[in-house]
C-alpha cells in the first residue's frame, strides 16, 4: 500500500513515515499543498495524508485540489484544531476523516488501515449511481461510504449512542461522526434521546429510527 | 428594588434639600435680607428709583436662591430613581410632580403668595429641556451651577409690568414693586432692565450647557477610545499567546508518534512502561494547550487538585504565604477548564497581596465552600477595602488603582462567564475585600 504524506514539519514527517513504513506500507513525503499534489498526479496513492497549517498552500485548499483528481482516495487530515467549524470547513472540501494531534501509532496504524478497507469495499462493489453519489459529495461534503459506515453501525445496534461512543466503534474522528451524525438527522434518519447523567450535564444520545 | 432606595442615604440627602428649599422661606424671608424696610421706604415716597431697581434685584435673588432647592433637589431625585430603576421617563415626571407640589406646600405654609403662575411652568419647562437635551451626562455641581442662572434669568420677566396680565409675578411683594414703578414713572427702565438681565442669564445658562455637554461628550469619546485600545491590546497580546501554544502541539505530535512506536517495535516490559509514562506526560501536556485554546474545554477536577495547582502556579519564587480555608470536603469534583481558573484566582491572589501589600498582618485567605449546591471560591484579603463606588467599576477593562493597564479583573469576569459562574464583591472599607466565583450546581459533583 502507498501513503502520501503531505506536512511542512520535518519531524512530524519522519515519525509518519517511520510509522507507516513499520506497518510495511510504502511511504512519498511532501513538503507543502502543491509538491503533494504534484508527487499525488505522479505517483498516486491509497491514503493521502495531510497537514491542515502548512505555507503555500493549506490543508482545506489542498484537499480540495486532491479531491479534483480522485473522488476517492481516502484523505485523513491531521490538525491540532479541535473546533466542529474547522471539521466542517475540512469535509465540506472533501476530507474522508481526522486524526487529532498528538496522534500515537497504533490508532494511526488503524486508521489508515480502516479508510484503506473502506475504500476497497466501494471500489469493488457496483457504481450504482455515481451521479447521485457525488452530488450530496459535492454539495455537503458528505461521501456516501463514510455515511454507509457510520449508518450502518447505528441501524445494525439499534441503541442509542453518543458521539463519542459511536466514534470509538467505527473508528471515525469524533468531528467527522458528529457531522454525519448531523446530516443524519437533517434526513430524518436518526433521532436524538437527552440522557439525565449523575454528574455534568444531560447529554445528546443519538438512536437509528426503527422504520 | 423600592426597599434599597429607602435606605440610599444620597436619595435622603436629595429630599432633604427639597424640604430645605420649602423651609427657608422661614429663616430668609423678606424681612431678614432688609427687602421690607426697602418697601416700607418706597412706600412711604421717601426715596425713587435707585431704591426700587435695588429692591427688585433683592426680589429677583432671593426668588432664585429659594426656587433653586427645590428645582435643584427635584431634578437630581428624579435623575437618580429614574437611574436605579432604570426607567429614563421618570426623570422627568418627578420634577414635574414634585415642583407643584413644593409651590402647594410654600402656599398653605406661608401667609405670603408664592405664585406658581405661568411664569412657573415657564421656569419648568426650561428646566425640563435643559434634562433632556444634555441627557444627563452633566455632574450634579454643573447642572446647579446652569439652573441657577437659568432661574435668575427667568426670574426677572416676573418684574416685567407689561408681563402681569399673562400671570408673571402674582406674588405680593412683586406686585407691590411693579405699582410702584408705574407710579414713579419707572416702567420702561425696569422692563429694559429686567428684560436684559432675562437674556443675558438665559442665553449664558443656555451656552454653558452647550459647552459642558460638548466637553462631556469629548471627553466620553476619548474614554471609549482608550477602552477600545485596551481591549485591542488584550486580544492581540491573547492571540499571540495563542500562535504559541498552538505550535507546541507539533513538536508534542512527533514526540508521541516515536514514542508509541518505540512500545510497538521493543519488547523489553521496562521500555515498554516507560513509553507510557512519557504518553501520559504527553497527553496531560496537550490536555493543558487545549484548556488554554478553547474556553469551553473543561475537564472534571477535584478542588483539592484545583487548589494545589494554584499554590504552585503563584508561589514558586515568592515568601508570601497564601492560606487555604477549606469549608467543604476538598475531594468534591467541579467541571472547569483548570488552567484558565487558575490563572483567574492567581489574579484574584496578586491583587490581594496588592491590598495588604504594607500592611502588617496582611493575610491571604483561598476560601472553598459550598452553598446550597454551589461551590464559591473566594479570596479575600484585610487590607482597606474597595469603596462601593469603585466596586462597580472594577470590571471594567482598564479600571487600575495601580499604575499598570488593568486587564485582571477583565480577565476574571471572562472565565467566570465561560464556566456559568457568577461574581460577587464582599468588601468593608478599612476590613478587607473578598471576591467570590461562585460556581453553578451543574458544575459541581459530589
Amino acid at each position: 500500500m502507498n501513503i502520501l504524506v503531505i506536512d511542512d514539519d520535518a519531524s512530524i514527517q519522519y515519525m509518519l513515515s517511520e510509522i507507516c513504513e513499520f506497518a510495511g506500507w510504502n511511504v512519498d513525503t511532501a513538503n507543502n499543498g502543491k509538491e503533494g499534489l504534484n508527487v499525488f498526479a505522479e505517483k498516486g496513492a491509497d491514503v493521502v495524508l495531510v497537514d491542515y497549517h502548512m505555507p503555500e498552500m493549506d490543508g482545506i485548499k489542498t484537499v480540495g485540489e486532491l479531491r479534483k483528481l480522485n473522488a476517492d482516495v481516502p484523505i485523513l487530515v491531521l490538525t491540532v484544531d479541535e473546533r466542529q467549524e474547522i471539521a466542517d470547513r475540512f469535509l465540506e472540501a472533501g476530507a474522508t476523516d481526522f486524526a487529532l494531534k498528538p496522534v500515537k501509532a497504533p490508532d494511526m496504524i488503524s486508521r489508515i488501515k480502516l479508510h484503506a478497507r473502506l475504500a476497497k469495499l466501494t471500489q469493488s462493489a457496483p457504481q450504482q449511481k455515481p451521479s447521485e453519489e457525488k452530488d450530496v459529495f459535492v454539495t455537503k461534503g458528505i461521501s456516501k461510504r463514510t455515511l454507509c459506515h457510520v449508518s450502518d453501525f447505528l441501524h445494525s445496534n439499534r441503541e442509542p449512542f453518543s458521539v463519542d461512543t459511536i466514534s470509538k466503534e467505527v473508528g471515525l474522528a469524533y468531528p467527522t461522526v458528529y457531522r454525519y451524525i448531523m446530516h443524519l438527522l437533517d434526513e430524518g434518519k436518526v433521532e436524538i434521546i437527552v440522557s439525565y447523567q449523575k454528574i455534568g450535564r444531560p447529554k445528546n444520545l443519538y438512536q437509528w429510527i426503527v422504520d | 428594588m423600592i426597599a434599597s432606595l429607602m435606605k440610599s442615604w444620597t436619595i435622603w440627602m436629595k429630599i432633604g434639600v427639597i424640604l430645605f428649599g420649602v423651609f427657608l422661606l422661614s429663616w430668609l424671608g423678606p424681612d431678614e435680607i432688609g427687602l421690607t424696610d426697602l418697601l416700607i421706604s418706597l412706600g412711604e415716597g421717601e426715596e425713587t428709583g435707585n431704591t426700587l431697581m435695588l429692591a427688585v434685584f433683592l426680589l429677583v435673588s432671593l426668588n432664585t436662591v429659594l426656587a433653586l432647592f427645590h428645582y435643584i433637589g427635584a431634578l437630581l431625585l428624579g435623575d437618580e430613581i429614574g437611574d436605579r430603576l432604570n426607567r429614563p421617563w421618570l426623570k422627568i415626571i418627578i420634577p414635574l410632580i414634585v415642583i407643584p407640589l413644593d409651590y402647594i406646600v410654600i402656599n398653605a405654609y406661608y401667609s405670603l403668595t408664592y405664585s406658581f403662575s405661568a411664569y412657573a411652568l415657564l421656569l419648568l419647562l426650561a428646566v425640563l429641556l435643559l434634562q433632556a437635551f444634555e441627557k444627563d451626562r452633566l455632574k450634579p455641581i454643573i447642572k446647579t451651577i446652569i439652573c441657577s442662572q437659568l432661574i435668575f434669568g427667568i426670574e426677572w420677566l416676573n418684574e416685567i409690568p407689561s408681563l402681569s396680565k399673562y400671570g408673571f409675578g402674582q406674588g405680593s411683594i412683586s406686585k407691590e414693586l411693579k405699582d410702584i414703578a408705574v407710579q414713579i414713572g419707572f416702567e420702561q427702565s425696569l422692563t429694559l432692565y429686567s428684560l436684559t438681565l432675562c437674556l443675558i442669564f438665559v442665553i449664558n445658562a443656555v451656552i454653558l450647557a452647550v459647552y459642558f455637554s460638548l466637553a462631556e461628550q469629548k471627553w466620553r469619546i476619548k474614554q471609549e477610545l482608550h477602552y477600545a485600545q485596551l481591549e485591542a491590546m488584550q486580544s492581540r497580546s491573547g492571540r499571540e499567546a495563542l500562535y504559541l501554544v498552538h505550535d507546541l502541539k507539533t513538536p508534542l505530535t512527533a514526540i508521541e508518534g516515536l514514542n508509541s512506536l518505540i512500545s510497538l517495535k521493543v519488547d523489553d516490559s521496562k521500555i515498554k512502561e516507560y513509553c507510557q509514562k512519557i504518553s501520559s506526560s504527553i497527553h496531560s501536556v496537550s490536555d493543558m494547550i487545549s484548556e488554554i485554546l478553547y474556553d469551553d474545554k473543561k475537564h472534571w477536577c477535584r478542588i483539592k487538585d484545583l487548589v494545589e495547582y494554584v499554590e504552585a502556579s503563584r508561589l514558586s519564587g515568592t515568601n508570601l504565604n497564601l492560606k487555604v480555608d477549606f469549608q467543604t470536603d476538598p475531594e468534591i469534583k467541579i467541571l472547569i477548564n483548570k488552567i484558565r481558573m487558575t490563572r483567574a484566582l492567581v489574579n484574584l491572589i496578586d491583587n490581594a497581596y496588592d491590598a495588604v501589600n504594607g500592611i502588617e498582618d496582611g493575610k491571604i485567605l483561598l476560601k472553598v465552600k459550598t452553598y446550597e449546591n454551589e461551590l464559591w471560591l473566594g479570596v479575600s484579603d484585610n487590607g482597606k477595602g474597595i469603596s462601593s463606588k469603585e466596586q462597580k467599576k472594577i470590571w471594567k477593562a482598564g479600571f487600575s488603582t495601580k499604575s499598570h493597564p488593568g486587564m485582571g479583573l477583565a480577565f476574571v469576569r471572562q472565565v467566570a462567564k465561560g464556566h456559568g459562574a457568577s461574581l460577587e464583591i464582599d468588601s468593608k472599607l478599612g476590613h478587607g475585600t473578598t471576591i467570590w466565583i461562585k460556581l453553578a450546581e451543574r458544575s459541581v459533583s459530589r
